[in-house]
């Protein structure tokens, strides 16, 4: 890893991850976006972060795991009902980040 | 600017709005540190220069990315790198431009500054907050967005620094952070309606079959995007239905519904 390889490495990295979250805020901030493009959107949020987090909880080094070797899966369920009983994204992290390195420490 | 009838909501001087902006970013920091430090360890065991490190949670700011740059620094040569950082990235155009047209109040460049901040976390932040107080005052905004920003890059430099003194990293599960993250952001804040539940459903179960049949770091584009495409064509079905009738109710209508 030559300084100036690092050096490209980063720009790269930074130019590709700026354009992906410049470029669509300027555009609808151009052209304003219809309803039938606006309903599109309104989709998004759900979609995107389910589409990170389902796979998180259930995929283990490639394979689905429901075994209770699966810290993830039942951590992030019992995260799951602290954030629909509290509704409180403070207390969801907190829980959630305590049961980890709890369970973590003691098994 | 009319003087908008939000005085309850608004803090008046700007002190007290950053200082509501730094509320609103705590929890974030919270999961953003341990994640960051994290990152600095995976840094400093994928012999990367602690410069380097710490510049990428500057100017690339995008965790699940950085962590998979680091992944391929053994293997990969930089084309590999900067297109994997930009497929994993490239959700948050989506974000991007369905949180745009929130921020009205903004003008061009303080969109354009405000959607370099646009991390997973930042979006769901605001978008649960534009939600609810459309008129949210720019200072706020951007506090949150700046101590979240530093928090990532403070957690990183503490992990190349003080790293090596926590034992068994791994089996913390630091890396449950994000996703504890995640969880909140959805079931504290996206999932409000029975449609919104089935179109992460779709996503979670789109994305789980994906990824075992080896799309890798596309599994996360592919998924959101059917699963919204899927979401949508039935929001308009609806919307056609309820326009439908609106249109038997009121005859005059039709002319417009039917445009």
């Amino acid at each position: 890893m030559s300084t100036s390889f690092l050096i490209i490495m980063l720009i790269g990295m930074a130019v590709v991850t700026i354009v992906s979250r410049l470029v669509p805020m300027l555009l609808v901030d151009r052209f304003e976006p219809g309803p039938k493009l606006t309903l599109w959107l309104e989709q998004v949020p759900a979609a995107v972060i389910a589409a990170i987090v389902v796979p998180a909880m259930l995929i283990q080094h490639g394979v689905v795991d429901v075994s209770l070797d699966n810290r993830a899966l039942w951590v992030g369920l019992a995260t799951i009902a602290v954030a629909v009983l509290t509704r409180s994204f403070f207390l969801t992290i907190m829980a959630g980040l305590g049961l980890m390195i709890g369970v973590s420490l003691l098994l | 600017m009319n003087r908008a009838p939000d005085s309850t909501t608004a803090p008046q001087s700007a002190s007290r709005r950053a200082l509501l902006g730094a509320k609103l970013a705590a929890p974030i920091i919270i999961g953003y540190l341990p994640v960051a430090f994290a990152f600095g360890i995976v840094g400093r065991l994928a012999d990367l220069p602690d410069w380097a490190t710490i510049t990428m949670s500057v100017i690339v700011y995008g965790g699940a990315s950085q962590f998979a740059a680091l992944q391929l620094l053994s293997t990969g040569g930089l084309s590999a790198i900067i297109s994997t950082t930009f497929i994993i990235n490239s959700r948050h155009m989506l974000l991007s431009a369905s949180l745009g047209p929130k921020l009205h109040r903004m003008n061009r460049w303080q969109k354009a500054l405000f959607s370099l901040e646009l991390t997973d976390e930042a979006y769901a932040l605001h978008d649960a907050q534009y939600r609810s107080r459309p008129q949210r005052s720019r200072t706020e905004v951007f506090a949150a967005n700046l101590l979240v920003h530093v928090s990532w890059v403070v957690g990183t430099i503490l992990g190349v620094s003080f790293g090596h003194i926590v034992p068994n990293l791994d089996q913390l599960g630091l890396d449950f952070a994000l996703t504890a993250m995640f969880i909140a952001i959805l079931f504290t804040s996206v999932l409000k309606s029975a449609h919104d539940w089935l179109v992460a459903g779709l996503a979670g179960g789109i994305a789980v079959v994906v990824t075992l049949a080896g799309a890798g770091i596309w599994a996360t584009v592919i998924a959101a995007l059917t699963a919204a495409t899927i979401g949508w064509v039935i929001s308009m079905r609806r919307r056609r239905r309820t326009i439908g009738k609106a249109v038997s109710v009121s005859p005059q209508n039709s002319r417009e519904a039917g445009a």
